[in-house]
C-alpha cells in the first residue's frame, strides 16, 4: 500500500504499532475460531486474563484457547495485554497485576477495577490508588476507565501514560453513548495515546471513535459473539483503518444547508 | 502435626513443612504454567521453595486464560 494510504502507527510505552485494534480473546466459539480472528483482524495486541485453577483440577483446563492465543500471536507478531478483571480493590488488583507479570512475562496490565455490579463501571479511587503502586513497581499500566476527565487526570498524575476510557459498558454493545465526553479527552490531551475500550459493539462504532482522533479501540465480545466471528474480526481490522485514516484526511465541517456541488453556474437552461 | 490450608477454595490437609513449591508439585501442575498467591499476596516462582506453609494459610493458584 502507498505510504499516504496508510494509517500512521501510533506508541504505547514506547512501542511502535502499525494495528489500531486490540482484540480480547474470550467468548469465542473455538480455539480455531479465536486463531482465525485474531490473524483476520490483523491486531498487534491481543488481552488475556487470570483465573483460580479449580480445585483438585490438574493441566491447562481452557480447552485448547490460550494454545491457540499463543499460536496466532506466533503468527502476527502480537503480543501480550494481560487484565485484572474481576478485581473489586486496588490492593486484589495489584496482586493480580503481579501474578500476571510474571505467568505472562510482561509488564503490560490492562487494569480493571469494578465498583458496580450492575454496569460493571470502574471504581476511580481504588483505579487511581492500583495504578499509582503499579507505575512505581514498573508496570505500562492501561487503565480502563470511564470518560470522567478528572479520572483521566488523576490517573496521567499516577504516572500512566495510556488512557482507556470507555465508549459504553463492557459487553453492551451500546457503542459510544457520549460522544462529547470522549471528545473532550481527545482534545485536553492530544498527545497521549488513548484507547477506546469497552461498548463497541459494531464497526460503524470503532470508525466513529477512530474519527474523534482516538489511536486505538479495544474490542472483545463484538467479534466474539458475531455470528461469523472472523469475518467480524477482519469487518473491525478494516474499520479502524478506514476510521484513522478518514482523521488523519480531515473530515469536512458540516453545514446546516445544502451546498451544491456540481459547479453548473446557475440553472441549465435561461428560458 | 497435620496443616489445614484452604487451596482454591478448599479445606487440604497437608504434613508439617510443606513449601507452596511442593503443594504445586504434588498437584502435578506445572510450575511455570500456574501463578501463585498465599493469603492474597503474590508469592514469586523463585520464592516457592522457601516459603513453607503455615496453619490456616489460604494458598490460590491461577492460570492463564483468555480475556477481554
Amino acid at each position: 500500500m502507498h505510504p499516504v494510504l496508510a494509517p500512521s502507527p501510533w506508541t504505547a510505552y514506547g512501542v511502535t504499532l502499525h494495528s489500531r485494534l486490540l482484540l480480547g480473546t474470550a467468548g469465542y466459539p473455538s480455539p480455531q475460531a479465536l486463531h482465525e480472528a485474531i490473524v483476520a483482524s490483523g491486531t498487534e495486541v491481543v488481552t488475556v486474563g487470570l483465573r483460580r485453577i479449580h480445585a483438585g483440577a490438574s493441566g491447562a483446563g481452557d480447552n485448547g484457547h490460550i494454545a491457540a492465543i499463543q499460536s496466532a500471536l506466533r503468527e502476527r507478531g502480537a503480543r501480550l495485554l494481560p487484565n485484572t478483571a474481576g478485581c473489586r480493590t486496588a490492593r486484589e488488583a495489584v496482586e493480580l497485576s503481579h501474578l500476571a507479570r510474571e505467568l505472562y512475562d510482561t509488564p503490560w496490565i490492562k487494569l480493571e477495577v469494578v465498583g458496580d455490579e450492575q454496569t460493571l463501571q470502574p471504581d476511580p479511587w481504588e483505579l487511581v490508588s492500583a495504578a499509582e503502586e503499579l507505575v512505581r513497581d514498573g508496570f505500562a499500566v492501561f487503565p480502563y476507565c470511564t470518560d470522567d476527565l478528572v479520572t483521566c487526570q488523576r490517573l496521567l498524575d499516577v504516572g500512566c501514560e495510556v488512557l482507556m476510557p470507555w465508549g459504553a459498558p463492557i459487553g453492551s454493545g451500546q457503542g459510544l453513548i457520549n460522544p462529547w465526553a470522549l471528545r473532550t479527552l481527545r482534545e485536553r490531551w492530544p498527545d497521549v495515546p488513548m484507547v477506546v475500550d469497552a461498548g463497541i459493539g459494531a464497526p460503524a462504532h470503532a470508525v466513529q471513535a477512530m474519527e474523534l482522533g482516538y489511536d486505538a479501540v479495544l474490542l472483545n465480545s463484538a467479534v466474539s459473539q458475531a455470528r461469523e466471528p472472523v469475518r467480524m474480526a477482519a469487518a473491525f481490522g478494516q474499520a479502524v483503518q478506514a476510521g484513522r485514516l478518514g482523521f488523519e484526511a480531515g473530515v469536512m465541517a458540516p453545514q446546516s444547508m445544502a451546498v451544491a456541488t456540481t459547479p453548473v453556474g446557475g440553472r441549465p437552461f435561461l428560458l | 502435626m497435620t496443616l489445614h490450608v484452604l487451596l482454591n477454595g478448599e479445606l487440604t490437609e497437608l504434613p508439617e513443612g510443606t513449601t507452596l513449591a511442593a503443594l504445586i508439585a504434588q498437584r502435578d501442575l506445572t510450575p511455570e504454567a500456574v501463578g501463585s498467591a498465599v493469603n492474597g499476596r503474590h508469592v514469586p516462582r523463585a520464592a516457592r521453595a522457601e516459603r513453607v506453609l503455615d496453619d490456616g494459610d489460604t494458598v490460590t493458584l491461577f492460570q492463564p486464560i483468555v480475556g477481554g
